[in-house]
């Protein structure tokens, strides 16, 4: 598993772990059953608080990314349909962010931008 | 329930000729880092002062560890390790014999882990500790901390005057000394880089007041930078922005992140660090005193 | 206690390293001069032992103790109580060790191979070996209940009143001493109070000696605790 932490980042930290651990369980970077880091072995190793891991394993486990296990810790859910489909989500969220990115550097209105989405949609 | 605060002080109160603490109160829970924060002159020595029973509270009541810190203090101490600004040992000895003045007043001392974090933090054992550097002395007194197995560290403005390197080695310490959950660190500082990393909660001090406790993210999440023209602003928003500041191309002022919703677009704002948090609270204060001379 | 005697263990570490080695030197001096030429000699080790009490406050000062004192899990008297224990076997250890000398150099009476000297020389060094003499004994006596008195007194106005203010304490005390001493000669001149009959210490038999010194090491030891007390009510109330 391999994080960076901005600290200049206008995302708060928490949302950026969960990002880069979302997209490397997606990726299959951290792989099926691997065990995490415990909350607080995390925290050291990034130097940051331990209510910022606290809540990044709390989300994680909420949209199923990852699971607790009592006495153990954290490890990374294993695969299934909803996860495949919030990984199809998230790689057509990125999409979009980059076409969105690109017409605005193009100078495109955001008007522009729907309608040429939507001119691909009914391609 | 039992009490799962380390640390907690309930309206303490001290009067000195020229500075007040007024009614602080705050509490540390178990397995957290906590900074504390404000001005130089904003009350963070004297409540640690107080916290150490260095200094009588006029009233309010502290306890450590669910003790009490008057009555108990010399079992509370047994299980305190303590940071201040500047070396409080023998300048003119070495680490050796430093080690075998401290040793017999602490059960717990541990020889072999003061010799290893010695050895860890690369300090010399041979050389007077007055010529350390200031990392260098810093680290000494969290090695006496450490081997004697405090529970709560106490850190009084350890890290100015440190470099850096120090810095960043002081919250390499702190990360690891906090892997056990059942320890806590209160870490006061006006350098608020260090404690907006690693802290977990926050408690800011402002003209011997707490202006904020809580947790950082809390703190973080509920405050904004405005910026903007001032003729944009709504007159209902203006009594409610902190330490307003106008210059020629616009203005600065820290919003409640709720004060937000509904202001015109063309004002501009973003997340508030707790540097900058502090500048506006004391640009507040400094608008204060110069309406309040105005009306004079 | 256990506690007391860590604080006095603690103060003679402060002080110890950078003072035993000069200390130990001037005691081996005396050492060979008292056993060759004068019992006597055994004094310095007497006068010289505040040298380990006279340097604690500066380094306390400079190694800023004062928070260190508010860090350790020790009671605020304890830190006075051994501060004086401390002051006082400075100078207790050193006046018994230095009568241990004084009888073991009589005893030796090594001064009789000493080469060459003239009998003028001879008789006058002879008389400082007199095993009969109680002078030597009383004198150290003497010297040890003026010295640990007056360290102890100084310690306390010291800690009480500050030691910026040391010259202030010493000039004041040495004007009350003056204006007593005037008024008591004064008023026994004038018959109002009994002149004081001072004993002549070279007649003292070796019991009476024995009783001097007996009643000055128990006055020496009450004073210092009395000392220690006040400073210790007083200190304690403070804030570091």
């Amino acid at each position: 598993m391999k994080i960076i932490v901005k600290n200049k980042s206008e995302l708060p930290i928490y949302e950026q772990i969960e990002q880069q651990m979302k997209a490397q369980i997606l990726d299959g970077t951290i792989s099926e059953d691997e065990q995490l880091p415990s909350i607080r072995q995390l925290a050291r190793d990034l130097k940051i608080s331990v209510i910022t891991t606290t809540r990044v394993y709390n989300d994680l486990a909420d949209e199923g990314f990852i699971i607790s296990v009592a006495g153990k810790g954290y490890f990374v859910a294993p695969r299934n349909n909803e996860l495949l489909r919030e990984r199809m989500l998230f790689e057509m969220e990125d999409g979009l962010q980059k076409a969105v990115e690109n017409g605005r550097s193009a100078g495109l209105s955001d008007e522009e931008i729907i309608g040429a989405l939507r001119q691909f949609m009914e391609g | 329930m039992e009490n799962t605060n380390i640390l907690e002080i309930q309206g303490l109160c001290k009067k000195y000729e020229d500075f007040e603490l007024r009614d602080v109160s705050f509490a540390l829970p178990k397995g957290y880092i906590m900074g504390f924060v404000g001005q130089n002159g904003s009350g963070k020595t004297t409540t640690i002062r107080s916290i150490l029973n260095m200094a009588r509270l006029d009233s309010g009541k502290i306890s450590i560890f669910g003790l009490d810190s008057v009555k108990d203090s010399i079992v509370i101490k047994e299980r305190l390790g303590v940071v201040f600004d500047s070396l409080y040992l023998a300048e003119h000895l070495s680490i050796r014999q430093i080690e075998q003045q401290l040793k017999p007043f602490y059960k717990n001392w541990d020889s072999k882990e003061f010799a290893r974090r010695i050895e860890e933090f690369d300090l010399p054992d041979n050389k007077r500790v007055g010529d350390f550097s200031k990392g260098m002395k810093m680290k000494l007194m969290i090695a006496v901390a450490l081997s004697h197995g405090a529970e709560l560290i106490i850190l009084d403005e350890p890290t100015s005057g440190l470099d850096p390197v120090a810095r960043d080695e002081l919250l390499d310490i702190l990360g690891e000394y906090i892997e056990d959950e059942n320890r806590g660190v209160l870490f006061s500082t006006h350098i608020t880089a260090d404690v907006e990393r690693i802290a977990d909660y926050v408690t800011i001090l402002h003209n011997g007041k707490v202006w904020y406790t809580g947790t950082k993210d809390d703190l973080t999440e509920n405050y904004a930078v405005l910026k903007g023209d001032e003729k944009d602003i709504p007159a209902d928003v203006m009594p409610k922005l902190i330490g307003f500041h106008a210059y020629r191309n616009g203005f600065e002022a820290l919003i409640r992140s709720d004060d937000l919703a509904g202001l015109p677009a063309s004002l501009e704002y973003e997340k508030a660090s707790i540097d900058e948090i502090l500048v506006y609270i004391a640009k507040e204060d400094k608008h204060e005193r110069d309406s309040a001379r105005r009306k004079v | 206690m256990k506690e007391i005697l860590r604080v006095a263990r603690f103060d003679f570490l402060t002080a110890g390293p950078t003072m035993l080695a000069a200390y130990g030197l001037i005691c081996l001096m005396a050492l060979v001069i008292g056993l060759f030429f004068s019992p006597l000699m055994y004094a310095v080790m007497l006068i010289l032992a505040p040298l380990f009490v006279i340097p604690l406050e500066s380094f306390a000062e400079r190694s800023e103790f004062r928070k260190l004192y508010g860090i350790l899990p020790v009671r605020r008297k304890s830190i006075t109580r051994g501060r004086f224990l401390f002051l006082y076997l400075c100078h207790f250890v050193p006046e018994i060790l230095a009568l241990l000398l004084v009888r073991l150099s009589v005893i030796l009476q090594l001064w009789r191979f000493l080469p060459a000297v003239s009998s003028d020389m001879k008789s006058i060094i002879e008389e400082t070996f007199d095993p009969k003499s109680t002078q030597i004994f009383t004198i150290m006596i003497g010297i040890f209940t003026v010295i640990c008195v007056m360290f102890s007194y100084m310690q306390m106005m010291g800690q009480i009143f500050g030691l910026e203010n040391e010259m202030k304490i010493i000039m004041g005390t040495l004007t009350v001493i003056t204006v007593v001493c005037i008024a008591f000669f004064t008023l026994s001149e004038h018959g109002i109070i009994p002149q004081l009959q001072v004993p002549d210490s070279t007649s003292l038999s070796a019991a009476q000696a024995i009783r001097f010194g007996i009643v000055c090491n128990l006055g020496v030891a009450a004073l210092n605790k009395i000392f220690c007390e006040i400073t210790a009510a007083k200190v304690a109330k403070r804030e570091l």
